[in-house]
């Protein structure tokens, strides 16, 4: 399986991404992972979850994540932000945005 | 044609208030609503007052009244019929083509509450004459209080959450560390963000007679220690969110330490309850840019600063490498890959609102140079009544550079050389500013959220 993953945004206006190809981690975190996605019911979130234009918030992050199986077939892609995320999502964006800053800084 | 009697308020409070009462079910209350206030848009100025805003007792479309009170946006309760709820908005709206203002209570019901009533009535009484006061064509909030002589009951309330390193936004606020008159915690970040919180709050009350977010004393909601190694600070709609920092991207403690992020992140809650730009786009540039030029004229307000003296930068020595987050003077340059635009012509829609701020930023720090002397007594005036009184949500980088020449000229005299000062700062930024037509505030406008 691979995850993308993109967090945007903020007070900085910076982004990270970061993929992840499952098949390089130790099963123990694939595990992990298959956890994350099964409790976050992932593949059944709505595509978008973000909040509308004028509700005043600002300077949250946004988040992307997809999820493709290793032949294609199966692709499930989740808009979300800070403010909008479902909870059962957040161990998990938690856990991409720390594989992110292990991988990669900030940037425009 | 329903008469409703303009000077009897208690009057029709009591028949909505007795109705609702009466008619206990809930199926019964949403009829009660749908006659008697949609297509209304009711909103609450305070406790004591319930002014409607219905085509049955309005003046006619298209009257001055109705321009104002676009530029006022005062808060609204609009009941919804799908989901049963009463939403708050911030724009008055209604698609009534006959939609209008109606003030149902005497002012002399409020002078009544300002002499004799309790210190709340008193704040309550003292804000909605204010705000009738605009509608009704008085200039400025700032000029209304001063006509009254008097001063609502300001008083800061602040309390501090810590989230634990949670990211779950349903456990906002977090655990309760720090309120109005408690003790230090011990937290550098939760008595920062309490300190700071409070500078802004005194910065907003002071200059601008502003008190609290929403200007009706609003508690002042922080949560410290959001997510683990998070580095943000954000307003959510309701409160101030700050993250730790990384040491990686951005220095621990600083998003809750710096003067400037809190007054950043707190203006984010004054444009929420005053033209509530859209966070997209150019409004969401000019969201943005408002946030950092008060953010800015706040740091050097509590340091008593020239414009000559200011550093001009937002978030200095937060990022581990360049200078800043943003420079003012600058934009672009404020840390190795910055890419905050400056001119107009570079403006795409694409783009994230932190770097279109630019635009907004530089005409503010041109502004205020060409001025010299302090940025919050002459240019952050004429800006904050831009964002408070002129913008709408959908306004851009071209509106505010119409409306602040306009107010240029309106606070400190047509064709002087604060006018002057400002529209050659918008110049620099690919701008013409001219007079605004106000008049194109006006119309029906439907916002469906």
């Amino acid at each position: 399986m691979k995850i993308f993953f993109e967090q945007s945004g903020g007070i900085a206006g910076l982004s990270r991404k970061i993929t992840i190809d499952t098949n390089s981690l130790p099963p123990s975190e694939v595990q992990e992972i298959e956890s994350m996605v099964n409790s976050s019911n992932f593949y059944e979130l709505p595509s978008t979850i973000t909040q509308p234009k004028s509700n005043g918030a600002a300077d949250y992050f946004k988040y992307k994540i997809t999820l493709e199986s290793d032949n294609g077939s199966n692709k499930h892609k989740v808009q979300t932000s800070d403010i909008t995320m479902p909870s059962q999502l957040t161990p998990f964006i938690a856990y991409l945005r720390r594989k992110a800053k292990e991988h990669n800084r900030l940037s425009k | 044609m329903v008469w409703i009697p303009k000077n009897c308020y208690c009057f029709y409070r009591l028949i909505i208030i007795s109705a609702l009462c009466v008619l206990n079910s809930r199926k019964k209350e949403q009829q009660l609503r749908k006659h008697v206030c949609l297509p209304t848009c009711v909103w609450f100025a305070s406790a004591e007052v319930l002014q409607i805003q219905s085509r049955m007792s309005c003046p006619a479309p298209n009257t001055p009244t109705r321009t104002l009170i676009r530029n006022v946006r005062p808060i609204c309760s609009m009941y919804n019929e799908n989901t049963s709820e009463n939403t708050v908005t911030r724009n008055c709206v209604t698609d009534s083509p006959n939609a209008g203002i109606c003030f149902i209570v005497p002012a002399h019901y409020f002078e009544h509450k300002i002499k004799e009533g309790s210190a709340e009535q008193r704040d309550r009484a003292i804000y909605t004459l204010k705000i009738s006061q605009l509608i009704r064509g008085q200039r400025m909030a700032l000029s209304g209080v001063q006509t009254l002589g008097l001063s609502a009951h300001a008083k800061v309330r602040r309390e501090v959450y810590d989230m634990q390193n949670s990211q779950t936004q349903t456990e906002l606020p977090g655990k309760s560390v720090r309120q109005e008159g408690s003790k230090d915690t011990g937290d550098q970040d939760a008595d920062n963000v309490f300190n700071n919180s409070g500078t802004v709050y005194k910065f907003y009350n002071e200059v601008f007679k502003r008190n609290s977010l929403n200007n009706r004393g609003m508690t002042l909601v922080s949560s410290v220690h959001f997510a683990r190694d998070y580095d943000n600070a954000y307003w959510n709609g309701r409160q101030m969110v700050y993250g730790d920092g990384d040491d990686i991207d951005f220095k621990k403690h600083k998003l809750a330490g710096l003067l400037d992020v809190t007054g950043h992140e707190m203006t984010h809650g004054v444009t929420n309850f005053t033209s509530n730009l859209d966070y997209v786009g150019e409004s969401g540039g000019l969201n943005e840019s408002m946030s950092d030029c008060f953010g800015v004229m706040i740091a050097q307000w509590a340091a008593n600063q020239t414009v000559d003296a200011a550093s001009w930068l937002i978030g200095e020595g937060l990022m581990m490498e360049g200078e800043a987050l943003r420079s003012m003077k600058d934009p672009g340059k404020a840390y190795p890959g910055d890419d905050q635009i400056k001119n107009y012509k570079d403006y795409r829609d694409d783009m994230d609102v932190h770097t279109s701020s630019g635009i907004g930023n530089y005409a503010f720090y041109l502004a205020c140079k060409n001025v010299g002397g302090h940025s919050w007594e002459k240019i952050g005036k004429v800006w904050y009544i831009t964002n408070t009184a002129r913008l709408k949500h959908g306004s851009g980088f071209q509106d505010a550079a119409n409306h602040t020449f306009d107010v240029a000229g309106s606070l400190f005299g047509e064709g002087g050389t604060e006018q002057k000062a400002v529209s050659d700062a918008w110049k620099k930024t690919g701008l013409e500013a001219k007079k605004p037509d106000l008049l194109a505030n006006v119309g029906p406008r439907v916002v469906r959220r």
